[in-house]
Parts: C-alpha cells; sequence; structure tokens
C-alpha cells in the first residue's frame, strides 16, 4: 500500500516557516529558499509526469513561460496582477488541453518530442510578441501590503503556500482511483487498457494538474523578478531542472523536492568559483545521477547505512516499488 | 503571385533541394540511432555543430580547405568514445528510455557550452572550397553548393547501398526490428551498436561540415536541425529510408515557403505543425510502415 509519510514534510515545513526570521541577519538565505521552492514546485510537478505516470514532458518550460508571460505582459497593460495570474492559467490549460488530447496518444519517445518542440514553439512565440526583457512588473499586492516587502518575505510565503498546495494535490492523486489507474497504465499498459483503463483521459488529467502548478508559479516568479526574459525557457534553464530530478531520483516522492533545496545552496558556492565551466558541471552531475544513481538521492541514502534512519525519516518511494 | 515573386522563389526552391540533401542525411542518422539502437538523440544538433567546428578547425589549421573532410572519421570514433562511456551502460535495463532522453539532452546542453569555451563564442564559416557560380538565368548557383549537393547525394548513396547490401547494414536493420532474434541468429549485437552509433555521429558530422559552409554557425547552431531532422523522421516514418529522403525534401520545401510567405521565425513551428497533423491523421508517417506511432 501506499505510504507517504508525513512527519518529513511538517518538520520541513515548520523548519521553513521559522527561516524567515532569521532574514535581518542572513538576508541571501531567503532568496535562495525561495528560489529553491520555486524550483521544488515546478520540478515535482514535472516529476509527477516522468517518474509516477510515465509521461515523458518536455515542455513544462513552455506553460512556466506562458504563465510568466501572461503575467508579464497584462500586468504592465495595468490589468490587477491577480488576474493575470488566472489569466495565465487559463492560457495554459487552453494550450495543454488540445496538446495533450493530441500528443498523449503517441508513444512516449515522440511524446517527449513534440512538447520540446511546442516549448521551442512558445520559445519563438515569445519572442515574436515582445523581443528582449520585459521590465518593471508590478508587485503583487494584498489590501496596502507588497509583496515585494522586506526582502519579499511575501512571496516567500506565497511559494510555500502554493508548494504545499501541490504536494497536497499530489498526495490526493497517489491515493486515489486516479493513482492507482495511472500506476496500472505505468505498470502495463496493454493490461490497463483491456481491462477499460483509458489512457489518454488518466493521463490529461495528470498532465493538467501539472500545468496549473508550472503555471501558476512561472506568473509568480515573474512578479518575484520584476521581469522576463526568453531565459526563462532555454536549454540552461532546463539544465536546473534535470539536476534537480536526476540527482533527487526520477519518481520519488519527496527527491526533487529535497535537490531543489541542495542544489540552490550548491549552485550558490559554484557560481562564485565558476562562470562557464558551471553548466559543464551541472551536465557532468546530471549524467553520472542518471548513469550511477538510478532512484537518485533515495538510492545515496541507502547507500550511506549510516544514514538509514533520515531516509527512513524523510524518504519513502512512492508507488509501484 | 506577381512574377517579381517567383525569380527569388526559383532560388529558394533550388536552395531548399540542396538543404533538403543534407537534411536527409541529419534524419538517416537519426532514425537508424533511434530505431537500431532505441537512442532519441537529443544530442545530435550538438554533435553537427561540434562536426562544423571541427571542419573549421583542421582548415584553419591546415589552411586547405578539403582538410575539413577529416572530420567525418573523426564524428566517427566520437561516436564509438560515446557510446563506451554513457549509452552502452544503459543498455538492456528495461526503464532506460526516459533516461537516456535525459542523458542525451544534458550532453546536447554541455557539447554546445563545451564549444563556446574552446572555440570562443565567435560565429564562424568554413571557407568554401570552390569558388564561382553558374548562371541560370532566372537564378545563379554558387559551385560551391553545386559541390555541397555532390557530397551529400554521394553519402545518402554511400548509406543506401551500406544498408541495403552489406552485411553490417543489413544487421542494422535487422536490430531494429527484432534484437532477440538478431542475436539469436548469431550477430554480434553489442558491436553492431556500436558501429551504428558512429555511423549516426558520422551523419551528423558531414551534414554539419556541408552547413558550415552554407551558413555561420555557433555553438547553438545545431537546435533549428535537430528540431528539423525529428520532424522529417516523424514524417517519413521511423527506420523507412526512402520515405526518410521524401520527407527530407517535402520538409526544405515547407521550410523554405514557410520562410519566404511568414518570415524566418516561423520555420520550425510550420513543419512542426504539420509534423502534429500527420501524427493524427497517419500515426504511421506519410511513408511509414514499420511502426505505430502511437
Amino acid at each position: 500500500m501506499v505510504n507517504i509519510r508525513p512527519i518529513g514534510p511538517i518538520l520541513v515545513v515548520a523548519v521553513l516557516s521559522i527561516v524567515p526570521v532569521l532574514q535581518g541577519r542572513i538576508p541571501i538565505l531567503l532568496t535562495l529558499l525561495t528560489i529553491a521552492l520555486q524550483l521544488a514546485i515546478v520540478s515535482s510537478n514535472w516529476n509527477l509526469l516522468f517518474g509516477y505516470a510515465g509521461v515523458w514532458s518536455l515542455g513544462q518550460l513552455g506553460f512556466f513561460a506562458i504563465g510568466a508571460y501572461s503575467s508579464a505582459l497584462l500586468s504592465i497593460s495595468g490589468i490587477s496582477p491577480w488576474l493575470a495570474l488566472l489569466a495565465g492559467m487559463s492560457i495554459s490549460l487552453l494550450t495543454a488541453v488540445p496538446l495533450s488530447l493530441i500528443a498523449l496518444r503517441l508513444k512516449a519517445t515522440y511524446f517527449a518530442l513534440a512538447t520540446l518542440g511546442f516549448q521551442e514553439v512558445v520559445r519563438g512565440f515569445v519572442v515574436m510578441i515582445y523581443p528582449g526583457i520585459v521590465f518593471n512588473l508590478p508587485h503583487l499586492q494584498v489590501g496596502g501590503f507588497s509583496f515585494g516587502a522586506y526582502g519579499g518575505i511575501g512571496y516567500y510565503y506565497l511559494f510555500l503556500a502554493l508548494f504545499l498546495a501541490s504536494l497536497a494535490v499530489h498526495g490526493r492523486i497517489v491515493l486515489s482511483r486516479l493513482g492507482l489507474l495511472t500506476v496500472a497504465l505505468r505498470e502495463s499498459e496493454v493490461r490497463a487498457i483491456s481491462l477499460g483503463v483509458e489512457p489518454v483521459k488518466v493521463r490529461t488529467v495528470l498532465f493538467l494538474v501539472s500545468v496549473v502548478f508550472t503555471s501558476a508559479t512561472g506568473s509568480l516568479y515573474a512578479h518575484y523578478t520584476n521581469s522576463v526574459s526568453q531565459s526563462i525557457v532555454g536549454f540552461d534553464t532546463l539544465l536546473a531542472y534535470l539536476i534537480v530530478m536526476a540527482f533527487g531520483g526520477i519518481g520519488t516522492f519527496y527527491g526533487p523536492t529535497i535537490a531543489s533545496f541542495i542544489w540552490v545552496f550548491a549552485d550558490f558556492g559554484l557560481r562564485l568559483y565558476l562562470t562557464e565551466m558551471r553548466l559543464v558541471v551541472m551536465g557532468v552531475i546530471v549524467i553520472a545521477s542518471l548513469l550511477f544513481m538510478r532512484r537518485g538521492l533515495v538510492e545515496l541514502f541507502e547507500k550511506m547505512a549510516t544514514l538509514r534512519y533520515i531516509n527512513r525519516l524523510v524518504t519513502k518511494r512512492t508507488v509501484g516499488s | 503571385m506577381t512574377t517579381d515573386m517567383i525569380t527569388p522563389l526559383v532560388g529558394l526552391l533550388i536552395g531548399s533541394f540542396i538543404l533538403g540533401s543534407i537534411y536527409s542525411l541529419i534524419a538517416m542518422g537519426l532514425s537508424l540511432l533511434w530505431s537500431t539502437v532505441g537512442l532519441a538523440n537529443f544530442a545530435h544538433g550538438a554533435v553537427l555543430v561540434t562536426g562544423a567546428f571541427i571542419a573549421w578547425y583542421l582548415v584553419e589549421l591546415t589552411g586547405f580547405p578539403y582538410a575539413a573532410f577529416l572530420a567525418i572519421p573523426m564524428l566517427f570514433v566520437l561516436g564509438l568514445a560515446m557510446d563506451t562511456a554513457l549509452f552502452k551502460r544503459l543498455r538492456y535495463q528495461a526503464d532506460a528510455g526516459l533516461r537516456l532522453i535525459m542523458i542525451t539532452l544534458t550532453l546536447a546542453i554541455v557539447i554546445e557550452q563545451l564549444l563556446n569555451i574552446v572555440f570562443g563564442g565567435v560565429r564562424r564559416r568554413i571557407p568554401i572550397m570552390l569558388a564561382g557560380k553558374v548562371d541560370l538565368g532566372t537564378a545563379t548557383i554558387f559551385n560551391q553548393h553545386l559541390l555541397t549537393f555532390a557530397i551529400a547525394m554521394l553519402t545518402l548513396a554511400v548509406m543506401y547501398f551500406v544498408l541495403t547490401r552489406t552485411t553490417i547494414g543489413l544487421a542494422m536493420r535487422a536490430i531494429g526490428q527484432s534484437m532477440l532474434e538478431s542475436l539469436a541468429v548469431g550477430l554480434n549485437v553489442e558491436r553492431v551498436y556500436s558501429v551504428t552509433v558512429g555511423v549516426g555521429f558520422m551523419l551528423a558530422g558531414v551534414a554539419g561540415m556541408l552547413l558550415g559552409s552554407m551558413y555561420v554557425f555557433d555553438a547553438t547552431f545545431g537546435r533549428a536541425p535537430l528540431f528539423i531532422g525529428y520532424i522529417i523522421v516523424v514524417l517519413g516514418g521511423l527506420g523507412t529510408i526512402k520515405g526518410t529522403i521524401y520527407a527530407s525534401y517535402l520538409v526544405a520545401a515547407i521550410e523554405a515557403l514557410t520562410t519566404f510567405f511568414l518570415g524566418g521565425s516561423w520555420r520550425i513551428a510550420v513543419p512542426f505543425l504539420a509534423m502534429i497533423l500527420v501524427l493524427i491523421i497517419r500515426p504511421r508517417g506519410l511513408f511509414g510502415l514499420k511502426e505505430e506511432i502511437r
């Protein structure tokens, strides 16, 4: 039976909620944690498709960009940022529904290809409608409170809330009928179909779930950084997500999330020493993880016998094994 | 269409015929890697640019334009090395598909960055081998482009011969159809896999060398050919030699017409939408028979 231990996340959330108190002493900490949360939301939703559903989407950054650009362009033209956020999610969904209904009929590798192509099309499109960088986005506001105040504490909690919402939805999915159908399809597609499971329907629902969260994260990220450029759909950005998923472990429930936090701090150090070689080092980490740590961090933890109790505490492989 | 549009259009179509020949080399390499080795090579574009950079460097080093051809065997060796170092380790693993995709995608980014570091971010162009041009009245063709066309056609002919008449070529296609049965009749599957990766990289290298003498290129130059190559593979149908070649010219023509009527920023999007359309109507590709895509 599926068993997602809640102790780990509760502990982590407790720590994460206290962290901003340290803000006065270490200002960079809040920024790094905010970025880590953003990475964690996108990568865990990506991983839901990669590892859990067996849907090899390479187009997630396309939806991130749709969210970010919708928010950016609508809010600088004077529309309320909150409405722009909703608009971004709607546009993403409107794009994702036909894409998934068509492309999810394809075999996995062709789907990967089609979605990577989709991402390139999105990139071409955003460059065409707004070449260059969109600057001076307004901050999100509630009442008189700007989320950008006090070094962006508002955004930190906003990302945290979105992360927890995403985690809760994933948890529900794993335990639901939909989750069981997904696993059945992943483990033996032919048998599942012969028992009446409709693969396109089931996978479309999961795809749309991940699209909604990815797009919303894109919108928030645009407001958080005040600017949007086409670099958010670049191959370089893609590599950061690949690292988080490969190192964290594809198909492990908390792996990519934990890896997001590790990576943000590691990257902060890496940027101090490396400029051009940084991408190469990242690539080597991705490839080495994929070759030697098939289940990512989980495997690493398992190999380090002394850390076994931490493994029991925080990570637990989800389903199918 | 007015008459003054026809002249550039003729030139464009001749150009797309030359380009189509190069695309078929790219697509054939991709298709071979995919159907025989089971490797969806997202690094094909980066390999192509590597070929272009090596060819450029050899010409620059020796001052002899034909030194560019030395890049071709070097790419074959690169393919063998990649196969031994990376792809071999994931062979026969049931869940290797996604990890191979992630690895080749990463490899593409890493190779691009390494090329940037080694050769600098400057845009290059391989010096031409033949000067002069032929005047056809409505259009002129550069001798260099004719040579490019000849090299591409020769490579295609050699590949066609190898794949249909030689033992290693037949072995490649046999393994593509059924690895287990190939093993059962005594083929050295491991060796054929390695050679196939080498040949695939070599084809990308030839294409890179040819494209690099037609256009200025930088490290990211290979991305568009990668997408175009995959669109061709899907349109032509996986594993069919003739289908791949027909689809190459079709896509090159679509790309040329798109550039002419809609502008360069649509040159990937329109062939891509055509691919999606074909996948809906004919899931085996336009000319494909072997494998269902859905």
